[in-house]
């Protein structure tokens, strides 16, 4: 029987992936706005 | 310290489990390809920018396709013995967190791409998720064909690569998906004939299921392998790689081919296995050759 423990700490685990996601997610297109366009193609 | 110990454990099990429902090796397999795409598109100096948001979203759809391919597959996962150890099925994480996840990481992922890439790039990756969730996932259980299909989503990582570095798609990207194609037949056939027995009772139709003397696996092996030695020699004949990279893709396509030749000699587990590392070594070799010898 799995305790319901590690479901929650699982769930915690997930939240923290997701805020990870978004945090780079974030930077990502904030640094490609501040740097403007530069594709060439 | 005990107790320390003990948490650790606990930590190190959680992690995995998360690593596992993001399949973390697959998921950084489809980064080398896109990676290798993109290196291959690039014209001039490279975007590093552009690679970082490319790769991430690539990651980010990557691991929410396979969260969400666990969590419909959970309960056929537990009739299998390969995977009934995942945290789905086995009880240790809540399905609907699966889902959730899977479908944020997915969306974010397309959603990143269009933004720091080009749509062309998140119309590719939203196919790619699209196709592995509703066309091969549930063709597993209806036709044998599913590993033909299935490795159509798995070969279009380095045309995201490719498009977003170079905004478009050329006969060169074609090459590369058709070689990733290629490759994984012979892969998964060999995967396949030695979990047969598991995949049946998981209620999979897989082209192996019917064949225990591993004799049309082998042959479909060979004929997947040498196609590929084939397809694997062109860009050195377009000018899209130096001839270093010509002779390197003969002799490993040739080395490759004779792994698949000895499976259908020999048989056995072993021999079916030897193929399937020689998969292994054979993709990130032939990867780094084009990388090293590409013609700006």
């Amino acid at each position: 029987m799995i305790p319901d423990e590690i479901r929650k700490k699982n769930r915690r685990l997930l939240i923290a992936l997701i805020i990870f996601a978004l945090s780079l997610t974030a930077l990502i297109i904030i640094l490609m706005i501040l740097r403007g366009p530069t594709k060439t193609y | 310290m005990k107790a320390e110990s003990l948490q650790q454990a606990q930590t190190e099990s959680l992690i995995g489990d998360i690593c596992t429902l993001v399949k973390a090796r697959l998921s950084f397999l489809v980064l080398i390809t896109t990676f290798v795409g993109f290196i291959m598109g690039t014209t001039g100096p490279m975007d590093y920018l552009l690679l970082a948001g490319t790769l991430f979203g690539t990651a980010l759809s990557a691991c929410g396709a396979a969260a969400l391919n666990q969590w419909w597959e959970r309960e056929f996962d537990a009739k299998m013995k390969r995977t009934q150890n995942r945290p789905l099925p086995a009880g240790r994480m809540h399905a609907q967190d699966a889902l959730y996840l899977g479908i944020f990481l997915s969306a974010s992922g397309i959603l990143l791409l269009a933004i720091a890439a080009n749509i062309l790039t998140a119309v590719l990756s939203a196919l790619t998720v699209g196709s592995y969730l509703f066309i091969y996932t549930p063709m597993k259980r209806i036709t044998s064909l599913n590993t033909i299909v299935g490795a159509i989503p798995g070969a279009l990582p380095p045309m995201i690569g490719w498009t977003a570095a170079r905004g478009g798609l050329s006969i060169e990207a074609w090459l590369l998906f058709t070689i990733l194609f290629l490759w994984q037949m012979p892969h998964f056939l060999a995967i396949a004939w030695m979990y047969r027995e598991d995949y049946t009772a998981g209620g999979f139709r897989m082209l192996t299921s019917d064949d225990e003397t591993g004799s049309s696996t082998s042959r479909q092996a060979i004929i997947y392998s040498m196609a590929l030695l084939a397809v694997s020699l062109l860009p050195g004949l377009i000018r899209m790689n130096s001839p270093i990279y010509f002779f390197g893709a003969f002799l490993l396509g040739a080395g490759f081919t004779g792994c698949a030749v000895r499976f259908s000699m020999i048989r056995n587990r072993n021999a079916a296995r030897l193929l399937f590392f020689a998969s292994i070594l054979y993709l990130p070799i032939l990867l780094a050759l084009m990388v090293m010898t590409r013609i700006p």
